[in-house]
């Protein structure tokens, strides 16, 4: 009847079909348990987030319009859950959804370039490392891998939401801010800021190695 | 035609507008001017698309196929 395969999906899920409910978890369970991970220390209770996404999801299907796709939906669902279960043991959650604001400073040390009253004012003063050859096809380091995941935890939350939605889930621009409720140009700032602080941890990293 | 000048400082507060085509026409031609003539600003947008690529391989976690099933099938039965 519709063209459209999100509104045939929800419409099946509507109706209970069980096989493309299973489909929905089978598709987006790992996902949503790798946000919550990110903002729930425990892993008990970024299960129980997720769990309770799910079942907040069964017992909201019915209402839901489809003004926004499944996934986004589930993952309002999921940053609501995280932000009571993390009123609740506040030790766990990694953020403060509350207080968190825009920090808008530069995202590159500015001692890195000339300063004002400098002849080359505003230009590097040394080009940013080179950094060595990876193989695309070869598997990254799990040290890298580790490396890089760590700097994303260390970012704020809504930084930390943006990339991992963005980079690592590949969500377009525009679901992430229907998902998170944020406006173009503020996505795409703590995008900039997220993978800026990505980038210079990496550079640290290859620094230091010999 | 006097183009806006980007200095290095600005030009990496700029590279993910630049990265998702977020520019107007003059603020994109002025980044790739600033580009073609600045080793330093393509090194370092290079690696910002490095980091991209990268945090894009972090691996999901691993989800029991035993356990996903039951999640679906209690969530089912509800």
């Amino acid at each position: 009847m519709s063209a459209n395969p999100e509104a045939a999906r929800l419409a099946a899920l509507q109706a209970g079909d069980a096989a493309a409910f299973e489909a929905l978890v089978a598709e987006q369970h790992a996902g949503l348990l790798r946000l919550a991970r990110l903002f729930l220390t425990d892993e008990r209770l970024a299960e129980e987030a997720v769990q309770e996404t799910w079942l907040a999801a069964v017992r909201g299907l019915e209402r839901f319009e489809g003004r926004s796709s499944l996934k986004t939906w589930l993952v309002s669902i999921l940053m609501n859950r995280a932000r009571t279960i993390g009123k609740r043991e506040a030790r766990y959650l990694t953020i403060d959804f509350e207080s968190e604001d825009f920090d808008d400073g530069p995202t590159v040390e500015p001692t890195r370039f000339y300063g004002r009253e400098e002849e080359w004012d505003g230009y590097w003063r040394e080009y940013p490392a080179a950094w060595p050859n990876q193989p695309e096809a070869e598997a990254l380091s799990g040290e890298l891998l580790a490396l890089i995941e760590a700097s994303i935890r260390r970012l704020p939350a809504r930084q930390r939401a943006v990339i991992l939605l963005r980079d690592m889930q590949h969500w377009g621009a525009e679901e992430v801010c229907n998902a998170l409720d944020v406006s173009e140009t503020n996505q795409r700032v703590l995008l900039h800021r997220a993978r800026a602080a990505v980038r210079q941890a990496l550079e640290s990293y290859f620094e230091e190695q010999p | 035609m006097t183009m806006e000048a980007i200095r290095c400082r600005d030009f990496v507060e700029r590279v993910t507008e630049y990265m998702e085509e977020a520019q107007p026409p003059e603020g994109r031609a002025a980044m790739e001017a600033h580009l073609a003539e600045c080793e330093a600003c393509t090194r370092y947008l290079a690696q910002m698309g490095q980091t991209v690529a990268w945090v894009g391989r972090l691996p999901l976690p691993k989800v029991e196929v035993a356990a996903r099933e039951a999640l679906a099938r209690r969530l089912r039965g509800r």
